[in-house]
C-alpha cells in the first residue's frame, strides 16, 4: 500500500496546488488595493495635518504680534508727555496683556534710544526682582527693525537668555506718535513650547513626521523621528523648493542623515514666512500594506485549510467505495497467489482494484485452462468408452456362445423325460447373467440307479461358469461309474482340490435313487439338504450332515443319508438363488416359504411342484431381476399306476431290492420291504420278525463279510407263496455259511455265555427253513418265513 | 430308527432307565454309551429297563442287555426288565436274554418284587 499515494492524497495535493494560487492572487490584489488606498489616505492626512499645523502656527504668531501692536498703539495714544510712564504703571499694562495672551514669556518697553524702561514680569520665579530698567537693547533686531521701518516685527526662532532653553520668537512694535515721532519700542517674547503641544497633536498620527522651519530656515520644531535639532540651520537650497505646496507628493529629502527612501511630503508656508512640512515615509505605507497582506493571506490560508478538510471528507466518499470495491473484487478471486504482476496504477485505490482484477483474471484463466483439460479428458474418455463398448460387444457375443455351451451341459426338459422313464423329473436353471455358476444333472446309471446332483459355484459370471463346467464334468464322469453319492463327492473333491488355482468352490447336493423301490441315498458338499414332499402333503427336511464344499479339502468325507421315496413322494433340490431371492424390501424367500409352497403342491406331478415353487419365488421377487442364478430340480416317484398293478395274489412277481454293502442303507431297504408286506396285509408282528431277520443277516454280512474298502451290491429277492415268504440274500462277501455256525449255549451261566452269535440264532429260530449255497463266488442264503402270527409266541 | 434313553434319578440302589424307539444295530452303541457310567457306579445294584416304548430289538440290542447283566452280576446286581412289547418279549425268549423271573409286566408287579427282595435282604441281615 505504501508504494503509491492514495487518490485521497492526490486530490488534496491538487486542490492545494490549484486552489491556493487564486487565493494568493486574490490576497495580492487585496494587498495592492490596500496599498493604494493607504497611499491616498496618507496623502490626504499629510495634507490636512500640514494645513492645520500651518494655520495654528500662523494664528499663534499673528495674534501675539497683533497684541504687541495694540499695546504700542495704546502707548502712542497716551501722548509724548505720558511717555515713559512709571515702571509700575508700565508693568501693570504689560501684565494685563500677558493675561490675555498666555503665550508671552516676557514683555518689555524701551525709550527711543533703545534703553529698557520697564518690563514684565517684575519678579523671577524664585521671587528675586527683575532689573529691566536701563538695559541697552539698541543693538537688537527687535529694536532696530521697528525703529527703522516703523512697522511691527516678528523675529525667527531663538533660544532665550536667562529664561531657560525655551525656543522662542519675539514680536515688537514701534511707539510712534501721530506726527511721526518715535518714542520707543514694545517687545514680547513668544513661547514656542506651547506650539510644540499643538504640533505634537498634529503629528500624533502614526508614521507622520512634522517639521517647522522659521523664515531664516532654522528648525523651530521637528518630530522625534526626524534627525533635526531645534535651531539647526538648514541649507537654503534644499528640498523646500520641491514645490509640494498644492498636494502631497513623494520627494527625496535629500538631506544629510535623512532616511534614504523617499517620503510623501506636504509643505505649507505661513503668511509670516514660516514653513510647515508634513512627511510620511513610503516604507511606513508599504509595511502597513504588508501587514494587511499577511493578515489576508493568513485568513485565506485558513479558508484553504477548511476547504481541504471539507474536500478530504468529500473525497473519502469516492475513495472508500473504491477501496471497498477492490476488497470485494479480491474476495471474488479467492486468490492468495503471490505471483500476481505488480499493479501499474499509482493511486492506492486503483492499484488495489487493478490487483484484484488481475487475480480475478488469473483465476478465470486457471478455470479456463482447467476446463480445457477437462474437455480434453472427456474426449479421451469418450474414445476409451467407445473402444470399451466395442470390446464389450465382442465379449457379449462370446458370452452368448458360452451361455449356449453351458445350457448344453445341463439336460433339457425333453431329455430329462426320456432319460428316466420311471421317474418324473422337472428342472429349471436360470442364470442371473449370461452365464452362471449353477448346474444340475440327472444321469441314469443302470436299470435301477439314477444319479442326480444340484450345484452352485461360489461366484457368478464367466469364471464361475468355467469352474462349473469343470465340476459338472467331473461329477458326471464319477456318476456314470455308479459310485454312491458320498464316495462320488469325495472323489470329485479330491480331483478339484488337487488343482484349484482360482480358489473357487462349489456346493453340491448329490443323490442316487433306486427308481424301482425308491431307496434314496444323499450326500451334501456344503449344500442345502433337499425337501421331501410326501404323497400325503407332509414335507420332510432330512437332517443330514454335510461335508466340506468342493474346492479346498482334498480329503473331505461326505456322510450319506438314506431315505425312501414311496410312490407319489418327491424330492426337491435347489440352489441359494431360491432361498435368498430378495423381495423389494430385501427380505429373503427363505426355507419356510419353500415348505409352505410344497405343501400346497401336494398331489401334483414333478413339473407342477416345480411350477408352483417358481411361481411363488417370482411373486416374491416382484418383478425384480434375479440377483443370483436360480436352479430347481424336482424328482418324483409316480403313483402306482406307473407300474401296472398285478392282479391278486400280490407279490407274485418277486420284489427285487439292492443295496451297497453299507449298513447305513439297511433301514431304507428294510422299510421298502416292510411297505410291500404291509400292502400285502402281513401282520405287524410278523413284519417285525422279517425286519429282524433282514437286519441280522445283512448286518452280519456287511460287518464281517468284506475286506477294507471292498465294494459290493447285495441283492434281496422276496417272493410270496401263499402264507410263506421266500427270501433270498445274494452277496459277494467272503464265503460263510451261517447255518453251520455254532449256536451259543443259552443255558450256560451268565458268566460263561458268549455275547456273540445271537443274530444267527434269531434268524434260524424265526425261519421255517434255511438253505445256504455258494454260487459263482457269491453267498446265497434262502430263508422261508411263515406269514401268519404263531399263537404261542404272544402267549 | 431312533432310540430315546431317559435315565431317571436313582431310588435307593435301583436305577431306572426308560427306553423308547428301536434298539438295533444302528442304535445299540448309544445305549452302551449311556449305560456305561451307571454300570460302573458301585452304588447301583439293580438296573430297571423300562421297555414299554421300545417296539423293536435286534441281536445287537440284546447284546447290550447281556453286557449290562454281566457287569451287574459281578457285584450281585440284576437287570430287571419292565413291560416288554410282544416282539421284544419274543426275541428275549428266543435268546433267553433275561430270566423270566426278571421280567415284569407292570410297575406294580415290579414294586412287589422289589419289596420282597428288600424284606429278604433285611431278614438275611437279621440272621447274621
Amino acid at each position: 500500500m505504501s508504494r503509491s499515494p492514495s487518490i485521497q492524497h492526490r486530490l488534496v495535493r491538487a486542490f492545494a496546488a490549484f486552489g491556493s494560487v487564486p487565493v494568493l492572487a486574490f490576497g495580492l490584489l487585496v494587498a495592492a488595493g490596500d496599498y493604494v488606498v493607504r497611499l491616498r489616505h496618507g496623502a490626504d492626512v499629510v495634507q490636512a495635518v500640514g494645513i492645520a499645523a500651518a494655520e495654528e502656527l500662523s494664528l499663534h504668531l499673528s495674534s501675539h504680534r497683533g497684541a504687541i501692536q495694540q499695546l504700542a498703539d495704546r502707548f502712542a495714544a497716551s501722548g509724548e508727555a505720558a511717555w515713559p510712564p512709571s515702571a509700575e504703571a508700565l508693568a501693570a499694562a504689560l501684565g494685563r496683556t500677558s493675561v490675555s495672551f498666555p503665550g508671552f514669556l516676557t514683555l518689555l518697553a524701551t525709550d527711543a534710544e533703545g534703553r529698557v524702561v520697564g518690563g514684565w514680569p517684575s519678579r523671577q520665579a524664585d521671587g528675586a526682582p527683575f532689573t529691566w530698567t536701563g538695559v541697552d537693547v539698541s543693538d537688537r533686531g527687535y529694536f532696530r527693525v521697528p525703529r527703522d521701518t516703523g512697522r511691527a516685527f516678528l523675529t525667527g526662532v531663538f533660544v532665550g537668555r536667562g529664561f531657560g532653553n525655551d525656543r522662542m520668537a519675539a514680536a515688537s512694535a514701534p511707539i510712534v506718535l501721530d506726527d511721526g515721532r518715535f518714542l520707543g519700542v514694545v517687545q514680547g517674547a513668544i513661547r514656542l513650547d506651547a506650539l510644540d503641544r499643538l504640533m505634537s497633536v498634529a503629528a500624533s498620527q502614526p508614521g507622520l513626521e512634522l517639521l517647522v522651519v522659521d523664515p531664516a530656515l532654522r528648525v523651530a520644531f521637528a518630530s522625534p523621528g526626524l534627525p533635526f535639532a531645534v535651531h539647526q540651520q538648514l541649507p537654503r537650497d534644499g528640498w523646500l523648493d520641491t514645490g509640494a505646496h498644492d498636494a502631497a507628493r513623494f520627494v527625496p529629502l535629500g538631506l544629510p542623515a535623512a532616511p534614504s527612501f523617499d517620503s510623501l511630503a506636504f509643505e505649507r508656508d505661513t503668511p509670516e514666512g514660516w514653513h510647515v512640512v508634513v512627511l510620511t515615509s513610503r516604507w511606513h505605507l508599504v509595511s502597513r500594506a504588508l501587514v494587511d497582506l499577511a493578515l489576508v493571506t493568513l485568513l485565506m490560508g485558513l479558508v484553504v485549510l477548511a476547504a481541504l478538510q471539507a474536500g478530504r471528507l468529500q473525497g473519502r466518499r469516492v475513495t472508500e467505495p473504491l477501496r471497498e470495491l477492490g476488497r470485494r473484487l479480491d474476495s471474488l478471486s479467492l486468490a492468495d497467489d503471490p505471483a500476481i504482476p505488480a499493479a501499474r496504477s499509482e493511486a492506492t485505490e486503483l492499484a488495489t482494484l487493478e490487483d484484484a482484477f488481475a487475480r480475478v483474471a488469473r483465476r478465470v484463466a486457471d478455470q479456463w485452462s482447467r476446463l480445457q483439460d477437462d474437455v480434453a479428458t472427456e474426449a479421451m474418455l469418450r474414445e476409451e468408452l467407445a473402444r470399451t463398448m466395442a470390446q464389450h460387444r465382442a465379449i457379449d457375443a462370446e458370452l452368448s456362445i458360452a451361455a449356449e455351451i453351458q445350457q448344453s451341459m445341463v439336460p433339457g426338459r425333453d431329455a430329462l423325460a426320456r432319460k428316466v422313464p420311471e421317474l418324473e423329473v422337472a428342472a429349471l436353471l436360470e442364470p442371473a447373467r449370461a452365464v452362471g455358476g449353477d448346474f444340475f444333472n440327472v444321469i441314469p446309471v443302470d436299470d435301477h440307479y439314477t444319479c442326480f446332483y444340484v450345484g452352485d459355484v461360489s461366484d457368478k459370471g464367466v469364471a464361475a461358469a468355467l469352474f462349473m463346467a469343470r465340476v459338472a464334468t467331473l461329477l458326471e464322469v464319477a456318476a456314470r461309474r455308479g459310485e454312491p453319492p458320498g464316495k462320488l463327492l469325495s472323489v470329485v473333491a479330491r480331483q478339484i482340490a488337487r488343482d484349484n488355482p482360482s480358489e473357487m468352490f462349489a456346493t453340491v447336493l448329490c443323490g442316487v435313487i433306486d427308481v424301482h423301490i425308491g431307496t434314496l441315498s444323499l450326500a451334501s458338499a456344503g449344500h442345502d439338504p433337499p425337501a421331501v414332499l410326501r404323497a400325503d402333503g407332509r414335507v420332510d427336511r432330512p437332517p443330514m450332515e454335510t461335508g466340506a464344499a468342493l474346492g479346498f479339502d482334498a480329503d473331505a468325507e461326505y456322510p450319506e443319508w438314506h431315505l425312501r421315496l414311496k410312490a407319489g413322494d418327491a424330492v426337491v433340490c435347489w440352489t441359494d438363488g431360491l432361498t435368498e431371492a430378495p423381495d423389494a424390501a430385501g427380505r429373503e424367500f427363505g426355507e419356510a416359504a419353500i415348505g409352505e409352497c410344497l405343501r400346497g403342491a401336494r398331489g401334483g406331478d414333478a413339473q407342477a411342484v416345480m411350477d408352483r415353487l417358481l411361481g411363488a419365488v417370482r411373486a416374491h421377487l416382484e418383478g425384480q431381476p434375479p440377483h443370483d442364478d436360480l436352479t430347481l430340480l424336482a424328482l418324483r416317484r409316480p403313483v402306482a399306476r406307473a407300474r401296472p398293478a398285478p392282479a391278486a395274489p400280490a407279490m407274485r412277481p418277486p420284489i427285487e431290492l439292492e443295496m451297497p454293502n453299507r449298513l447305513a442303507v439297511l433301514p431304507v431297504l428294510s422299510a421298502a420291504l416292510d411297505d410291500a408286506l404291509a400292502a400285502e396285509a402281513v401282520p405287524e408282528l410278523v413284519r417285525k420278525d422279517i425286519a429282524l431277520v433282514l437286519e441280522e443277516v445283512l448286518s452280519n454280512t456287511v460287518r464281517h463279510g468284506y475286506g477294507e474298502g471292498q465294494r459290493d451290491t447285495i441283492r434281496l429277492t422276496a417272493r410270496r407263496e401263499g402264507e410263506r415268504l421266500h427270501l433270498r440274500f445274494d452277496d459277494g462277501a467272503m464265503a460263510w455259511n451261517p447255518l453251520e455256525h455254532e449256536l451259543p449255549d443259552l443255558d450256560a451261566d451268565l458268566e460263561d455265555r458268549e455275547v456273540g452269535g445271537l443274530g444267527v440264532l434269531l434268524v434260524r429260530e424265526l425261519s421255517e427253513s434255511a438253505q445256504y449255497e455258494r454260487v459263482d463266488g457269491r453267498n446265497r442264503l434262502d430263508l422261508v418265513i411263515r406269514l401268519e402270527a404263531p399263537e404261542e409266541v404272544t402267549a | 430308527m431312533q432310540l430315546q434313553i431317559n435315565i431317571e434319578p436313582p431310588t435307593g440302589r435301583q436305577q431306572r432307565v426308560a427306553l423308547s424307539g428301536r434298539v438295533d444295530t444302528h442304535t445299540y452303541q448309544d445305549l452302551d454309551q449311556r449305560l456305561a457310567p451307571l454300570l460302573g457306579n458301585a452304588a447301583v445294584d439293580n438296573l430297571v429297563l423300562d421297555l414299554e416304548g421300545v417296539d423293536y430289538i435286534s441281536s445287537a440290542g440284546v447284546r447290550s442287555v447281556f453286557r449290562a447283566r454281566k457287569a451287574l452280576a459281578a457285584r450281585g446286581g440284576k437287570v430287571l426288565v419292565l413291560n416288554p412289547q410282544p416282539q421284544i418279549k419274543k426275541v428275549f425268549d428266543i435268546v433267553k436274554a433275561v430270566p423270566v423271573t426278571d421280567v415284569f409286566r407292570s410297575t406294580a408287579e415290579l414294586d412287589a418284587y422289589l419289596d420282597k427282595m428288600q424284606k429278604k435282604v433285611l431278614a438275611g441281615d437279621d440272621d447274621e
